[in-house]
C-alpha cells in the first residue's frame, strides 16, 4: 500500500490532525479529513498485511492480525472471550464485513437519553448512506449455499422473520477466510477500501507504531508519544505533534490510552458488548460449510434484543468448538462436512470496565452480567436450537463445557428453562463498544455530542467506544456513520488551527 | 513439558499417528501454543502460569502417566472437574491445540480437509478472472 511506512529510526512529525487507530472509525475520519485537504498522520499499532501476503492458516493469522494472538477476555462470571483486530484496518480485517444500521428506535432513544445533538435515525441516515457507499455494502446475490439455507429454512418453518445481511464486499468469491485479512481483497475492510483512498488523498500512515500516551498540556492535547517497530523488530521513539487528535483505537484501547495519559472520570466505566453463545449443528446431509461463505441470513424476529445467525466455518474453527469438551466430542471431527456453526447474540443491560495497567500493553477488562442478561442468553440459546432442529439438525451441541448436546428441541428448552450452567458456559464476543459515550448529559457521558473529550476541545473520540449502548447488530456501520459525522463536524468548526510558534511553546 | 503432555493427550484422543509422525505434529503444535502464551496479556499469562504450575505438580504426583493412556485421561478428567478457574487451563490448551493441530498437513490429510494455501491461491485466481482491480 503506497504511502504507508514503518519507522526506520527515531521520528518526529508535525501535522494538522493525528488519527490514532486505522479501524472503522479511524479510516472514516482519515478519509473525510484528507478529502478536505487536511494534513493527517495516522498511527496504527499493528502491521499491514496485503491480500497477497495474507496467511492462509487461521492459526498464523491469529498471531499476526488479532490482538494478543486472540487471547483477550473480559473477566467475569462467566468470562467473555473477545476478538479484536490489531493490524492496519483494525477489527474490520478479522470480521465478517456484515454492514448493518442500528435500529431506528434505539438511535432515537439514545439521542433523547444522552441528549446527543443532531442524532437519531433521521439525522444519521446520510452518514449511514455514506458509510455503506464507501464499502460497497450490498446483499450478496445468487445461491448462498446450504449453511445459509439452513438458517433461513429453519426460521421460516417456525414462522420467524429472517433477513438477508448486507456485506461490505466487492466480487466476493467465497474464500471463507473472513476471520483474517481477505486473501483476494474482496472483503472491503478498511485496508481494502478507505485507507488506500485516504493515502491517495495525502494520508501519512505509520504502521507498527503503538501510542504510549497523549501529550496533554493546559492548552489541550498537542500530540502523542509512541514506539514504532522497524522491519528488524527494533523499536524507536515516534513523536507526533498535532493541532488536533482523533482517537480511534477502539472500545478497549481508546479509554486505556486516555487513562494512561492522565484522564479519568467516567472513561472506560461503561463498556458494553454482545455476549454470544454458539452451537455446533450436525445434519444428516453434508453442509460443506467450509466451501461456502458464512451464513448471510439473520433471524430478525427478536431483534434488536436477540439475534441468531451463522459463523465462519473452517475445520480448525470447528475443532475449536469441539475442543470445549475434546475428550467427549472428538468423534464429531470425522463428521465435519455435516456440521455448521451458529450463534445467538443478545443486547445486554450489563456493563463492564476498562482499566489501564501501569505495566503491559493490555488493560484489564471486567464485565458483569445481570440476571436478566443470563436469562436472555438461555432463551436465545433455546431459540438457536429450535431453528437448527426446524432445519433438520440431528444433534445440536451448545458452547457449554462437557455438554453432550441435544437430539431434540424439547430437551433443550426443558433444560434451558432452568437457566444456563454459568460456570461451564463459554461466551464470546466480537462486538465491544460504549466505553466513551457521547452526549450533553455529563453524568452519563465522556464526550460531547460530536466526540470531543470534556475539557479537551481538540481531542475527539471517533470509534466504537462512542456507540452509547449495545446496538444489537453488527456495529461497523454505526461506527463508520458516527465517525464520518464527527469528522465533518470538526471540519465545519471554525478557528481550529494553532500557530506553529504557539504549538512549539506548548510542547516545550 | 506440561505443554507437550497436554498437546499429545488431546491429539492422541482424536487421531492415531505413528511415533515419528506424532512427534513432529506435537512439537509443531506445542511450539505454537508456547508462542501464543507469550502474546497473551500479562494477567492472562500469569493465570496460565499459575494453573500450569499446579497441573505440573499433579502430573508429578501421578508419576507422569503417558498422555494417551487411560491414566492420563483420568488425570485430565479430574482436573477438568475442579472448580473454576482450573478447567480454564485445559480450555486454553485445547482450543489452541485444535486450531493449530487441525491445520497441520498431517491431520489435514487424515481428516480430508482442503489445504488453505491451495484454496487461497485458487480463490485469488478466481477473483482475478472476474476482472477489475484486486
Amino acid at each position: 500500500m503506497r504511502g504507508s511506512f514503518r519507522c526506520g529510526g527515531r521520528l518526529d512529525l508535525d501535522c494538522d490532525v493525528l488519527v490514532i487507530g486505522s479501524g472503522a472509525g479511524g479510516a472514516a475520519v482519515a478519509d473525510a479529513l484528507t478529502a478536505a485537504g487536511r494534513d493527517v498522520v495516522m498511527l496504527e499499532e499493528g502491521r499491514y498485511t496485503p491480500p497477497e501476503a495474507a496467511k492462509p492458516r487461521a492459526s498464523d493469522a491469529f498471531q499476526e492480525c488479532w490482538r494478543a494472538g486472540g487471547l483477550t477476555a473480559a473477566l467475569g462470571t462467566p468470562p467473555v472471550l473477545y476478538a479484536e483486530g490489531c493490524c492496519v484496518g483494525g477489527s474490520t480485517e478479522i470480521n465478517s464485513a456484515i454492514f448493518q444500521r442500528a435500529d431506528s428506535e434505539l438511535l432515537d432513544a439514545w439521542a433523547q437519553k444522552y441528549r446527543i445533538a443532531d442524532f437519531g435515525a433521521r439525522a444519521l441516515k446520510p452518514w449511514f448512506d455514506r458509510a455503506a457507499d464507501a464499502v460497497h455494502a450490498r446483499i450478496t446475490p445468487g445461491p448462498l449455499g446450504k449453511p445459509s439455507d439452513v438458517l433461513k429454512e429453519g426460521a421460516e418453518r417456525l414462522g420467524w422473520q429472517v433477513g438477508a445481511l448486507e456485506r461490505a464486499q466487492n466480487r466476493c468469491v467465497a474464500t471463507n477466510a473472513c476471520a483474517s485479512v481477505c486473501p483476494t481483497g474482496a472483503k472491503q475492510s478498511m485496508s481494502a477500501s478507505l485507507i488506500p483512498r485516504a493515502l491517495k488523498q495525502g494520508l501519512r500512515l505509520i504502521a507498527g507504531c503503538r501510542v504510549e500516551r497523549l501529550i496533554v498540556k493546559a492548552s489541550g492535547v498537542v500530540g502523542a508519544v509512541s514506539r514504532g517497530t522497524d522491519f528488524t523488530g527494533h523499536t524507536h521513539r515516534v513523536t507526533v505533534r498535532a493541532r488536533n487528535v482523533f482517537l480511534c483505537a477502539g472500545a478497549v484501547h481508546t479509554p486505556a490510552l486516555l487513562q494512561r495519559s492522565g484522564l479519568r472520570g467516567r472513561i472506560g466505566a461503561t463498556l458494553r458488548l454482545h455476549p454470544t453463545v454458539k452451537v455446533i449443528a450436525l445434519f444428516d446431509e453434508p453442509l460443506h460449510a467450509a466451501d461456502h461463505r458464512l451464513p448471510l441470513y439473520a433471524v430478525t424476529e427478536f431483534m434488536p434484543e436477540q439475534r441468531i445467525g451463522g459463523s465462519v466455518f473452517s475445520p480448525s474453527f470447528f475443532g475449536m468448538a469441539v475442543a470445549e469438551d475434546w475428550l467427549n466430542r472428538a468423534a464429531l471431527l470425522r463428521r465435519w462436512q455435516h456440521a455448521g456453526l451458529y450463534y445467538g447474540m443478545i443486547r445486554p443491560q450489563g456493563t463492564g470496565r476498562v482499566t489501564a495497567l501501569r505495566f503491559g500493553k493490555e488493560p484489564i477488562i471486567r464485565y458483569a452480567h445481570t440476571p436478566a442478561d443470563l436469562r436472555a442468553l438461555a432463551d436465545c440459546l433455546g431459540r438457536v436450537t429450535q431453528v437448527m432442529f426446524a432445519a433438520g439438525a440431528r444433534l445440536v451441541v451448545p458452547s457449554i463445557g462437557g455438554h453432550p448436546g441435544w437430539h431434540d428441541p424439547a430437551s433443550a428448552l426443558r433444560e434451558l428453562s432452568g437457566g444456563l450452567p454459568i460456570r461451564r458456559t463459554n461466551l464470546m464476543s466480537i462486538h465491544l463498544f460504549s466505553s466513551c459515550p457521547p452526549g450533553e448529559r455529563q453524568e452519563l457521558t465522556v464526550t460531547d455530542s460530536f466526540g470531543r473529550v470534556r475539557g479537551m476541545s481538540n481531542l475527539i473520540v471517533a470509534d466504537a467506544s462512542q456507540i452509547p449502548e449495545a446496538p444489537g447488530c453488527n456495529p461497523q456501520g454505526t461506527v463508520m456513520a458516527m465517525a464520518y459525522r464527527s469528522a465533518e463536524a470538526f471540519l465545519a468548526t471554525p478557528g481550529r488551527k494553532t500557530s506553529s510558534r504557539k504549538l512549539a511553546e506548548a510542547i516545550a | 513439558m506440561v505443554t507437550e503432555w497436554l498437546v499429545r493427550s488431546q491429539l492422541s484422543a482424536a487421531v492415531h499417528l505413528g511415533g515419528a509422525e506424532a512427534d513432529v505434529v506435537c512439537q509443531d503444535v506445542a511450539a505454537y501454543v508456547r508462542r501464543a502464551r507469550t502474546l497473551a496479556p500479562y494477567h492472562i499469562r500469569i493465570g496460565i502460569a499459575l494453573l500450569q504450575s499446579a497441573f505440573a505438580v499433579l502430573l508429578a504426583l501421578s508419576l507422569y502417566p503417558a498422555p494417551e493412556t487411560r491414566r492420563g485421561a483420568r488425570l485430565l478428567s479430574f482436573w477438568s472437574a475442579l472448580p473454576h478457574p482450573a478447567p480454564s487451563l485445559i480450555r486454553f490448551y485445547a482450543s489452541l491445540t485444535a486450531l493449530r493441530g487441525l491445520e497441520h498437513e498431517t491431520l489435514m490429510r487424515e481428516f480430508g480437509f482442503s489445504n488453505p494455501t491451495v484454496r487461497a491461491d485458487a480463490k485469488r485466481r478466481e477473483r482475478a478472472a472476474l476482472g477489475g482491480e484486486m
